[in-house]
């Protein structure tokens, strides 16, 4: 059951069959599924980058205020998380959201949107898998987000050190 | 091989143009110059141990330090890439070492941001050239992943003292396996393996340097999953990358083609890193200050090394990286001994 992406060489735009039939290896429901899953990607990738970039220029030079000073951060960086935490007063979990207009948290937004961005990826080609009637690899794919969604969710937790 | 990253936003004369005066030997000098002295002195100055090291903020005026990490991390960047490697295989430890003064849960955090960015700008790219195989790599991508959420769970509770020696021993066994790995040009075009067949992965790209299609097929795909499985566990415990290991995993006991091993590696490290990746968001172990110059760096650097891979000798390169990540596994195991 032969489903593959196809190489883009001039000299072969459509991968053939090992026995040489003009059957091409990849379905055209399989290209698209490649090119949807590499164009959410790009993008997702290139708004996270700049934007955290953006932030960040944003934060250091004082356009906009951190919530916690650069100085407190450079002084607590070597302690263990959990002391770092008590000791800068810094959010753990998804209670960084509601800093978000704080400089430096602002540039987490972005770190986290970038983090986030091979999720909206697989969520993007959930349905080209449902109208390609492909069971086991939409399942796959779901399961793949609620892995993605019990990682993001917070409801993992560690003791401390 | 960066499609985003800001050499776009040159001119092309003029970037080549710049481009040509850069020799490798130029390159590694100013960056030694920018980023290692300063970090070389700081790490001096620090007391291992010691975290609330006042001194070391004055060391540097606080907007100096995105600019150091950038420096630092680009280096690595020409490193990894000439070197053949991800370039959060060296951050880690050598950042870690180089700068002790923070925290190894950052430098974690940090690390997995540097690898999922590298994997996202690579990614699309060898999926639209038919390099990447999504249909081999989401199953192996589910395994790794899950994996490496135990990882960074583990990795987050255990003490820095164990996670150092830890890392120490496995970039040392690292440096070892990257000098004795070899790479099999052998791949099947069907495959008989049952679980292969039943998910229908089979795959075919074109080969420039062969002049034709090569047809492959995957084999052994059920032990190819339980030892994938360890792959994400350190991922998620170390912030490594794990390229280092997807390649030979897939090259070697499962029989894929090491070009498409290498592209379809990168797709998981991004599906593994974003899962690991936000575990240590939620643990509050990533810095902004921290991971987004780190994360341009290694991308500038990533570009420029790409650039002068055409005048190095890669094997050259490729075994000085093998002894910098000795050393690198060296001092991390040294520092976890004498915590």
């Amino acid at each position: 059951m032969p489903k593959q992406t196809p190489s883009k060489s001039p000299r072969s735009p459509k991968p053939l069959s090992p026995k040489g039939s003009q059957k091409p290896l990849a379905s055209n429901a399989d290209e698209r599924i490649n090119h949807l899953f590499a164009g959410t990607e790009q993008w997702g990738a290139r708004i996270g980058f700049w934007f955290s970039l953006g932030a960040l220029l944003a934060y250091l030079v004082g356009w906009i205020p951190p919530y916690i000073p650069l100085e407190t951060l450079t002084h607590s960086w070597g302690l263990p998380v959990n002391q770092y935490l008590a000791a800068t007063g810094a959010p753990h979990g998804w209670d960084w959201l509601p800093l978000a207009l704080h400089g430096d948290y602002l540039a987490l937004a972005g770190v986290a949107f970038l983090s986030s961005v091979i999720i909206f990826s697989y969520l993007a080609v959930i349905p080209a898998y449902w109208r390609k009637g492909d069971r086991v690899y939409l399942t796959m794919v779901i399961v793949q987000v609620l892995v993605f969604v019990l990682a993001a969710s917070h409801l993992l937790t560690v003791g401390g050190h | 091989m960066i499609p985003f990253f800001p050499a776009n936003l040159m001119p092309p004369r003029f970037s080549a143009h710049i481009l040509r005066h850069i020799t490798p030997g130029r390159l590694a000098a100013f960056v030694m110059g920018v980023a290692l002295f300063p970090a070389l002195a700081m790490a001096q100055a620090a007391a291992p141990g010691d975290p609330t090291v006042d001194g070391m903020a004055s060391l540097l005026p606080l907007w100096a330090w995105p600019l150091v990490l950038f420096a630092f991390t680009a280096f690595l960047g020409v490193l990894a890439v000439m070197g053949g490697i991800g370039g959060s295989v060296l951050f880690v430890p050598l950042v870690s070492g180089f700068l002790p003064f923070i925290h190894i849960d950052f430098v974690r955090g940090a690390g997995l941001m540097v690898a999922l960015t590298g994997a996202l700008s690579a990614g699309p790219g060898l999926l639209r050239n038919g390099m990447a195989n999504l249909r081999l790599a989401m199953p192996i991508a589910l395994i790794t992943s899950t994996a490496s959420i135990a990882g960074a769970l583990i990795g987050l509770a255990l003490p820095a003292q164990q996670v150092q020696i830890a890392l120490g021993v496995v970039i040392l066994s690292m440096s070892v396996f990257m000098y004795f790995s070899k790479t099999s040009g052998h791949s099947e075009t069907t495959s008989s393996d049952p679980l292969v067949r039943a998910l229908g992965i089979q795959g075919s790209y074109w080969d420039a340097d062969q002049n034709k299609d090569v047809t492959w097929a995957p084999r052994r795909m059920a032990l190819g999953l339980v030892m994938f499985s360890g792959v994400g566990l350190m991922a998620g415990l170390f912030g490594l990358g794990a390229g280092w290991a997807n390649v030979p995993l897939l090259n070697l006991v499962m029989g894929v083609p090491l070009k498409v091993a290498v592209a379809s590696s990168y797709f998981l490290l991004a599906i593994t890193d974003t899962t690991a990746a936000w575990i240590y968001l939620n643990k509050g172990a990533v810095l902004p200050l921290l991971v987004i110059p780190s994360v341009a760096g290694i991308m500038v650097g990533a570009r420029l090394g790409a650039r002068l891979l055409h005048g190095a000798r890669p094997s050259l390169i490729r075994k000085v990286v093998i002894v910098v990540l000795f050393l690198a596994g060296l001092r991390a195991l040294i520092r976890g001994l004498t915590m």
